[in-house]
């Protein structure tokens, strides 16, 4: 079965968290903050009960490819991995659901557990918006907030 | 307990035509139940339909005790809420006052049949209704069904019967909680005693509609699709029944494992 997501991924706006000055020195690294809004389409990969291994291009503030793996539950959880030129940002989030159409809405939190490359140190929250299809399994995914690397 | 009034067509004959002596309300004995489901067709890895059929018979006595709920334990591995069964989704309302045909075609997830049984003048009547299965709003994120069972020949012969969802634990992977309101027959006679359930969940028989591209497309829902392994023994179905007055009863049955299939322990 054929399965597209659509994430708008609120993750990081990096050059124009960079060019309002929003980048930050500590001890270890040069810290930058990002916050704004990425999308990724999604398509099905496998599913193996109510768990579905997506994956698609990435567009927005945080180009690339996006796999993730979402249960589909009285909950969503699910991780997702963004890989970019310059790295690789991870997170896992959990979702609740609402409607009884064939979209299914949910909204929830997204946390940035790690991360390669540039992105190595990078940390964050943010919240988590979007639909379910539960004909063609697309999901519509916005997060917003912020983050540092 | 909520109690609904089915005046079924053979209860009604009987009541006019018989002069019927009921039978006095009588201590409940725990009912045989046998189990029986099956996967059609039974191809590892593939979309199935899953029927179930349960029957129940007295013990001791003439027939088994009103029927209150009924719980179904179904395989892992079977992703009922992402079958593509239910598309959408149809209100108790909008059932009650226009029947299944009110309701989005998309949300019909299958069929079954239920028999009735009740007693005139010592003798047991039976009474067969078709059961139309349709999906229902979500209840704190758990899918829900709405079990419609009616009789077209009957006036007022409709009846919901409110079904969730629910996770399991191994070797389950689901468990579908029915609802049974007790039905009033007779005056002063027991209420309806259910003798035979059959549910089809599947996609047999269905047809649902999409919009692509402007254009109306018809097209059959998946339907619930079979793990790639089959367990040890089989794939493990339960059911557990609870009977007015407080009585249980319970069946287990397996779904034997296809020729040459990968078993899993």
């Amino acid at each position: 079965m054929r399965l597209t997501i659509v994430a708008f991924l609120a993750l990081l706006t990096s050059a124009a968290s960079q060019a309002s000055g929003a980048v930050r020195q500590s001890s270890a690294h040069a810290a930058r903050t990002l916050n704004g809004t990425d999308t990724a389409h999604l398509h099905l990969i496998h599913q193996q009960e109510t768990v579905l291994s997506e994956e698609g291009p990435a567009t927005g503030a945080l180009p690339g490819h996006m796999r993730a793996r979402l249960n589909i539950g009285a909950v969503y959880t699910g991780r997702c991995t963004i890989y970019t030129s310059g790295g690789t940002v991870t997170g896992r989030g959990t979702a609740i659901p609402h409607g009884a159409g064939r979209y299914q809405s949910f909204h929830g939190s997204l946390l940035i557990t790690g991360g390669t490359g540039r992105y190595a140190h990078v940390h964050g929250h943010t919240q988590l918006y979007g639909t379910f299809d539960r004909r063609t399994f697309a999901v519509v995914i916005q997060t917003t907030g912020n983050l540092s690397y | 307990m909520r109690r609904s009034p089915l005046p079924l067509r053979t209860l009604l004959a009987a009541s006019v035509c018989l002069a019927a002596v009921s039978l006095p309300p009588r201590a409940l004995a725990t009912p045989a139940v046998s189990l029986h489901a099956a996967f059609v067709p039974e191809i590892l890895g593939h979309a199935a339909t899953v029927h179930f059929r349960v029957q129940i018979a007295p013990t001791t006595e003439l027939l088994p005790p009103p029927l209150t709920e009924a719980s179904i334990r179904y395989p892992a591995g079977l992703a009922i809420s992402l079958s593509g069964l239910g598309i959408e989704a149809c209100s108790p309302q909008t059932l009650e006052l226009s029947g299944p045909q009110g309701c989005p075609p998309d949300s019909l997830m299958g069929e079954g049949r239920a028999i009735a049984e009740f007693p005139v003048k010592h003798q047991v009547f039976r009474e067969t209704a078709q059961i139309a299965i349709l999906r229902g709003a979500e209840q704190e994120g758990h899918l829900a069904m709405l079990l419609y069972v009616y009789e077209e020949t009957a006036v007022n012969a409709e009846l919901i019967l409110p079904t969730q969802l629910f996770p399991g634990s191994r070797p389950f992977g689901g468990r579908l909680q029915i609802q049974v309101p007790l039905v009033t027959t007779l005056p002063e006679a027991p209420d309806l005693a259910v003798a035979e359930i059959q549910l089809v969940l599947g996609p047999k028989d269905l047809v649902y509609y999409e919009r692509v591209h402007g254009k109306q497309i018809r097209y059959k829902p998946a339907g619930i699709k079979l793990p790639g392994h089959c367990p040890r023994g089989g794939f493990p179905f339960t059911i557990e029944l609870g009977f007015l007055g407080g009585t249980h009863s319970s069946a287990s049955t397996a779904v034997s494992c296809p020729p040459h299939s990968r078993r899993r322990g």
